[in-house]
């Protein structure tokens, strides 16, 4: 039996264009595709992401009317979905973390954001178990070494982006 | 009365004195409304590393550059108004660029904290043109010349188009390089003292303090000005206290032409120009009414 993997993106494909371009443009901008300002058109706030996502409706139309039953197409196993969705519950996680960390552990963190240690507690969470999760997702096991990878790549990171920069906030400090 | 006049002279008195110990409970997000590098931007940053220096205030400053300022307004509007957020904008972002986008934002939705400097916005054109008086343009318009004006934000668009109306000149509105003559605001100073570009006419309310016998908007029959400040701004509801010292600090070091943001306002804008307080106020205010009196004149 030929594999319905490129029908089933096509579909998601569609389907999130759509709400893109009828749901999220529209309720995210406020000026439309084009912009008249006192005698000057200019391009609207949504002309961009339109486009874009007229591509993706493209690209997915063209996955479900003419490479339906393609032969060659890759089969999809629960294995398959079950990994990507823990790399997705990984990023998301991980991006939880380096946002709220530091405003969970303390009440004010908002006027601590530049002052260390704090300021780290939410990246070297984040990036932390980003690294070390992303590696045991592939290793299929958690050990000591990956926690100590993902470390030895988060803090060089810090004193890269971090230390030499006065003005500069490491994520999420710039958005607290 | 009496108890009133007390009570109001008490409080007068703790903010003065509270104004004097404010410091930011924390680090202070500065915002600024436009291109790193520019006028605006290099002011801001210079007067926050002077107040970091002098006062030992933490400033982060960050770009949120689009719409004449009005999408730092629109990410501010709901941050904290304890002091730690303020951002520079013009004075024409709360006037005529909020009342034209009409995007559900007014003046009274920030705090406005101090200027620092006014445009000297003149009507300007390349010397080469022969042009010594804005009368020169009429009359060149008058024989036939289609005049190109250079206009940036729709403000002076619109007043170009009255001008224009005015003076019976054809005018050709473009935001593009090669043009007759256009609307500067203050970066005109070396080219006008080189002898490079002219400057025809104030678009103040006051004469251009480099060229004062240029004729204003008014000599010329435009009853609208473009009379504009760099300003800082804070979301509305900021402590008395806090808003008085942030003015306080920033007073202190644009009126100093010793520190690089004085020396730049200075050099650039021609000296510092402060309004604080109740002042400031009224002027927001007023520019919000004039700026609907302009867009219906040019409807």
């Amino acid at each position: 039996m030929t594999s319905r993997a490129n029908l089933y993106l096509g579909l998601v494909s569609l389907v999130l264009a759509l709400v893109v371009i009828f749901l999220w443009i529209p309720l995210d901008t406020d000026t439309g595709l084009i912009e008249k300002v006192r005698r000057r058109v200019t391009i609207g706030d949504a002309l961009a992401p339109t486009i874009a996502a007229c591509f993706v409706v493209l690209g997915g139309g063209l996955l479900v009317l003419a490479e339906r039953n393609a032969a060659d197409q890759p089969g999809l196993t629960s294995s398959n979905l079950r990994h990507v969705l823990w790399v997705l519950g990984l990023v998301a996680l991980a991006l939880l973390l380096m946002r709220w960390a530091g405003p969970l552990l303390m009440e004010d963190y908002r006027l601590l954001r530049a002052t260390a240690p704090w300021k780290w507690v939410g990246f070297v969470l984040g990036g932390t178990i980003l690294v070390t999760g992303l590696i045991s997702a592939i290793e299929r096991r958690l050990s000591l070494r990956s926690l100590a990878i993902g470390i030895a790549v988060t803090l060089p990171l810090i004193v890269l982006f971090d230390l030499p920069f006065d003005d500069l906030l490491l994520p999420p400090n710039g958005d607290v | 009365m009496k108890k009133f006049l007390m009570a109001a002279a008490m409080s007068l008195a703790a903010t003065a004195v509270s104004a004097a110990d404010w410091t930011p409970p924390g680090p202070v997000k500065l915002m600024i409304a436009f291109a790193a590098g520019g006028g605006a931007d290099t002011q801001a940053r210079l007067i926050a590393e002077e107040l970091e220096a002098s006062m030992g205030w933490k400033f982060i400053p960050e770009q949120v550059t689009g719409k004449g300022g009005l999408n730092l307004a629109a990410a501010m509007k709901d941050q904290p108004a304890d002091g730690t957020v303020i951002g520079m904008v013009v004075t024409e972002s709360l006037g005529y660029n909020m009342r034209a986008a009409d995007a559900g934002m007014t003046p009274d939705m920030f705090t406005p904290i101090a200027t620092t400097a006014g445009f000297q916005m003149g009507i300007v054109a390349p010397a080469g043109k022969g042009w010594t008086t804005f009368a020169d343009v009429v009359d060149a318009a008058k024989a036939g010349e289609d005049i190109r004006f250079g206009t940036m934000p729709p403000k002076l668009s619109d007043l170009a188009y009255l001008l224009g109306e005015v003076g019976r000149a054809v005018m050709d509105g473009v935001n593009a390089g090669d043009m007759d003559l256009g609307f500067m605001a203050g970066i005109q100073r070396k080219g006008v003292a080189a002898g490079d570009l002219v400057n025809l006419a104030s678009a103040l309310s006051e004469p251009l303090v480099q060229t004062p016998d240029a004729p204003t908007l008014a000599d010329l029959g435009v009853e609208f000005v473009a009379d504009g400040y760099f300003l800082f701004i804070g979301p509305a509801g900021m402590p008395e206290e806090a808003r008085a010292a942030l003015a306080a600090a920033i007073e202190g070091v644009v009126t100093n032409a010793d520190t690089k943001a004085g020396g730049l306002i200075q050099a650039a804008f021609g000296g510092p120009s402060v309004i604080t307080g109740g002042d400031l106020d009224a002027l927001i205010a007023s520019d919000y009414e004039a700026a609907g009196a302009l867009l219906a004149a040019t409807e």
